[in-house]
């Protein structure tokens, strides 16, 4: 399973285009039928401009079931509840 | 050669300092010279210096060189600390942030596109030397938040400034954030989502805060901005306050909202947030392996 170090891929974690840039290799890993672990870094911050178009954009595209069989994570707990917590907020709100 | 002098007020109620600022708005075409007068002002609070900025920041943009005279010698000290007058200086590099020279506030800084995940980064850092393994990650990210919408939502012609400030006796840190765009009620009323008729412009504010509201000026656009910055000062014992147009709001941690209207006529929003650094989770620097 390929580990997608944050950080090596993205310049920032606060704008749109960088979350072009995540999901980008989210839908690769997806497509390909591949699953990878996320690997954040426990400086990181993440906007929700930064999430909606990354994490968002596959929820909508592929659905939740297909996002929790595609990525894992590997991180903090902190920032795991943070990005848990978005994805559980942006499914109950745009369920697909 | 066309001058124009702003009387700073001395006083720290809202209503002289909207009335200062929509008057002195008429007169920002033409003039070659602006004199900021702080006259006898020996106080100005986070929010009337990023108000003051986006003020100056107007004349500065329609081409007039800015000179500042007066205030306490107390009072410019302070201004020279936080370096208030630099933005304006010829030779001034707009494209970095600079230390103050007072340890607990982060310098006034013209928020740029280009450089929002770099303060935020930058702002997190600089705080976490104060609090003893505190995780300032949401502080960062709550920044963000305001400075994105800027960008999507404003149209500010002067983007906007922010002076971020720790308070050490009670571990408190509260950031005010300026534009000088068209405001919260006006980008809803623009979109057409007001659901009733004469909708006040408090309540276009709440609206914006509740999770999910969007009014969607970009694409990916999904309503957690403003909710998010809501949430943080809830979850951190703070409290947020909103001017904008017409309306203001303030909601203080575990209280009721205090919203209303007021005869301001801001055409920008201005955000006080305050937080309790204690209030945060400690760091964890430990990598584990979860599914979702």
């Amino acid at each position: 399973m390929k580990t997608l170090i944050l950080k090596n891929i993205v310049k920032n974690s606060s704008s749109n285009e960088q979350g072009m840039v995540l999901f980008d290799s989210l839908q690769n890993a997806y497509l390909s039928k591949d699953s990878l672990i996320l690997y954040v870094d426990s400086d990181l911050s993440m906007s929700s401009s930064f999430l909606n178009s990354s994490i968002g954009l596959f929820l909508d595209k592929y659905g939740l079931d297909s996002f929790k069989k595609t990525v894992k994570f590997k991180g903090s707990k902190n920032q795991y509840s943070r990005l848990s917590d978005y994805i559980n907020k942006y499914s109950t709100l745009y369920p697909v | 050669m066309k001058s124009y002098i702003l009387n700073v007020p001395s006083s720290q109620k809202a209503d002289d300092w909207f009335s200062f600022i929509r008057e002195s708005l008429k007169h920002i075409k033409g003039k070659s010279q602006l004199t900021v007068n702080f006259n006898d002002v020996r106080f100005m609070d986070t929010d009337d210096f990023v108000v003051l900025a986006c003020l100056i920041e107007s004349f500065y943009i329609n081409g007039a060189n800015i000179e500042f005279i007066g205030g306490t010698e107390r009072f410019n000290n302070h201004l020279f600390n936080i370096k208030f007058k630099e933005y304006w200086k010829k030779g001034f590099d707009r494209n970095k942030f600079t230390l103050s020279f007072n340890r607990s506030t982060l310098c006034l800084w013209k928020i740029s596109e280009k450089m929002i995940y770099s303060y935020s980064m930058y702002a997190r850092q600089y705080f976490e030397r104060f609090v003893k393994n505190k995780d300032l990650i949401p502080l960062a990210s709550n920044m963000d938040e305001i400075f994105n919408n800027i960008f999507d939502h404003s149209r500010s012609p002067v983007t906007g400034y922010i002076i971020t400030q720790y308070y050490p006796k009670n571990d408190k840190l509260s950031f005010s954030v300026c534009d000088f765009g068209i405001g919260i009620p006006t980008s809803i009323k623009e979109a057409g989502l007001e659901k009733e008729s004469g909708f006040e412009d408090w309540k276009a504010i709440l609206k914006s805060l509740e999770k999910g509201f969007s009014i969607n000026s970009t694409p990916r656009n999904r309503g957690f901005g403003l909710n998010n910055i809501l949430e943080f000062t809830e979850s951190s014992n703070g409290k947020l306050f909103i001017i904008s147009n017409n309306g203001v709001v303030e909601k203080k941690a575990g209280e009721m909202y205090h919203a209303g209207s007021n005869d301001f006529n801001f055409s920008g929003t201005l955000i006080k947030i305050e937080v309790d650094l204690n209030t945060f989770e400690e760091k964890d620097n430990t990598d584990q392996i979860f599914d979702f």
